[in-house]
């Protein structure tokens, strides 16, 4: 691996909703720091295996993504990989939910080193409502696929584990040091979006509770924003990736 | 803002219909000699409910997002999903998902990738079978309903509005359901109140008239009844029923006049939609 004008370092924090336990979480994270890829998806409450399908897509971007050429191949291959539930004699809803497969959304990120040199240059595939937002000096400079709080519905594309699925949308940019990237999934981005109009910076209060190292913190706050209805009552994750200089090792010449 | 609720575990959405089981519904469908009423109603309730089910199952077991209920009246007023009224109307879907009264083969047409429909064996879970006997005792039954969502909403104080959808082919035999209906309007959790729906199935062949805004323009005054009997679609449902292509006016009733068949079917889905907000 060549050495690398800046070095990425990341955090995540997630919550299930309500009553849930953490094993009830659909929602998943997957990160590769040394290649520069992460990746959130957030699987669907009525699929079968969502959450594990969430994980399986997640991990795979982290693997090896796709670019827009070679998305139906690797999509194929990761559903190939996914590997099936339990054989034994089922229920009839088990039956028929098991052939009708699992959903997720899938948001990945993957950075390299730039040739113009100093940053990074950056590109994203979505399906479905889980954004990244690129914040530059506290500010959101880029929101992708969605830059609005009021384009979130019930029903985002989703990715099947078993049929053909919408198209992805593709985004390619530049990152400088110090640029901050946030992947949410669509609750808590739907609360980024909101809140980053006037007022106190979403930025400055998610970075204050992705920093605090007390676990507890991070899930008593998203328990206020959901008693304040500021946030709906969803499973909630949140990967934030930081560009930073890459700290010089000396090598023996 | 009211009807805005999550739909979780903590907060189920409760559902209860309501169908005319009077001796009428033994006769077939307008202009559909084929499919008696109570059967199409009864296939049409049974789909609904493996539909609820199918959405709340997980690898990990079936949860309890809804709370259904079914209600027969003609001869008697009885339980549709088991137990004895008002106590147990309301069952959790985990609860019915495992008691189906028993499983048929059906076959369904799909498509063989040649591009020819061709018969596949589904399975068919059943839970309410057709009855057709007796009159219509719809006051009556609104005053068990009224029990029944007393007690969901005083258990589940934060759900979204329980609701409730009306499937009948005729008049009231006992007495003005109005005053209980107002009653069972005035009931709400914290997120609304309740809704009511009505259906009112055909007897001659006259195209459906869906979800109207004014019942100005009904002759027939039973007509004006359910339209007063029916809440105004809250915007979920409104949202829903135009993505579906129906043109709505504003302040637009869960109302459905002359239902055939296929209304039958988009009444149930569409008055169930609150169903998509599941977490």
């Amino acid at each position: 691996m060549p050495s690398r004008a800046f070095e990425l370092l990341w955090t995540t924090a997630s919550v299930p909703k309500s009553g849930q336990r953490a094993d009830e979480n659909e929602d998943a994270c997957a990160a590769n720091p040394t290649a520069g890829r992460f990746a959130v998806a957030d699987g669907a409450s009525e699929g079968w295996r969502s959450g594990p399908w969430a994980r399986h897509l997640a991990t795979a971007f982290a693997k090896a993504p796709p670019d827009p050429a070679s998305y139906p191949a690797w999509l194929a291959s990761t559903r190939l990989e996914f590997p099936n539930g339990q054989p034994e004699a089922l229920s009839w809803y088990a039956e028929e939910k098991q052939a009708q497969g699992a959903f997720a959304t899938l948001l990945g990120v993957a950075f390299r080193e730039s040739a113009n040199g100093g940053g990074a240059a950056w590109k994203a595939v979505a399906v479905g409502d889980s954004c990244v937002f690129q914040v530059r000096d506290g500010a959101i400079v880029t929101a992708f696929p969605i830059d609005s709080p009021g384009r979130f519905s019930n029903q985002p594309p989703l990715v099947s584990s078993t049929g053909n699925g919408p198209e992805p949308d593709w985004f390619a940019g530049r990152a400088e040091i110090g640029d901050e990237f946030f992947l949410l999934t669509d609750g808590l981005a739907e609360w980024f979006l909101r809140e980053s109009v006037g007022g106190r910076s979403a930025v400055e209060r998610l970075n204050e509770h992705l920093d605090n190292p007390a676990a507890a913190a991070f899930r008593a706050w998203i328990h206020d924003l959901r008693q304040s209805h500021a946030l709906r009552d969803d499973d909630s994750t949140a990967v934030r990736v930081r560009l930073e200089h890459a700290r010089r090792v000396e090598t023996p010449s | 803002m009211p009807y805005s609720a999550e739909i979780t575990r903590a907060n189920p959405a409760g559902i209860l219909i309501l169908i005319d089981q009077s001796g009428s519904m033994g006769q077939p469908f307008a202009g559909q000699a084929d499919k008696r009423k109570a059967d199409g109603v009864a296939d049409a309730v049974n789909r609904l409910i493996q539909n609820l089910v199918l959405k709340s199952a997980k690898a990990t077991g079936v949860r309890d997002y809804f709370h259904v209920g079914v209600i027969g009246y003609g001869a008697e007023l009885a339980a549709g999903l088991g137990g004895s009224i008002p106590d147990d109307v309301m069952q959790p879907i985990s609860k019915v998902a495992d008691k189906p009264l028993r499983i048929e083969t059906r076959s369904k047409l799909v498509d063989n990738g040649k591009g020819e429909l061709v018969p596949q064996p589904i399975r068919f879970p059943v839970w309410f079978d057709a009855t057709a006997a007796g009159k219509t005792p719809m006051a009556g039954v609104f005053e068990v309903a009224e029990q029944v969502l007393k007690r969901f909403i005083k258990s589940h104080p934060g759900s979204f509005p329980p609701t409730v959808l009306n499937l009948t082919d005729g008049r009231p035999s006992d007495a003005n359901p109005l005053p209980i209906v107002e009653r069972v309007h005035d009931l709400a959790t914290a997120d609304g109140n309740v809704l009511v729906f009505n259906l009112l199935i055909s007897t001659e062949p006259t195209p459906p008239v869906f979800f109207p805004a004014d019942e100005s323009k009904f002759e027939d005054t039973y007509q004006k009844l359910l339209f007063r009997m029916s809440s105004e679609l809250p915007p979920k449902l409104a949202d829903a029923a135009k993505s579906d292509g129906y043109k709505l006016g504003a302040g637009a009733r869960g109302l459905v006049l002359n239902a055939d068949l296929t209304s039958v079917v988009r009444f149930l889905d569409i008055g169930t939609r609150v169903t998509t907000g599941m977490r």
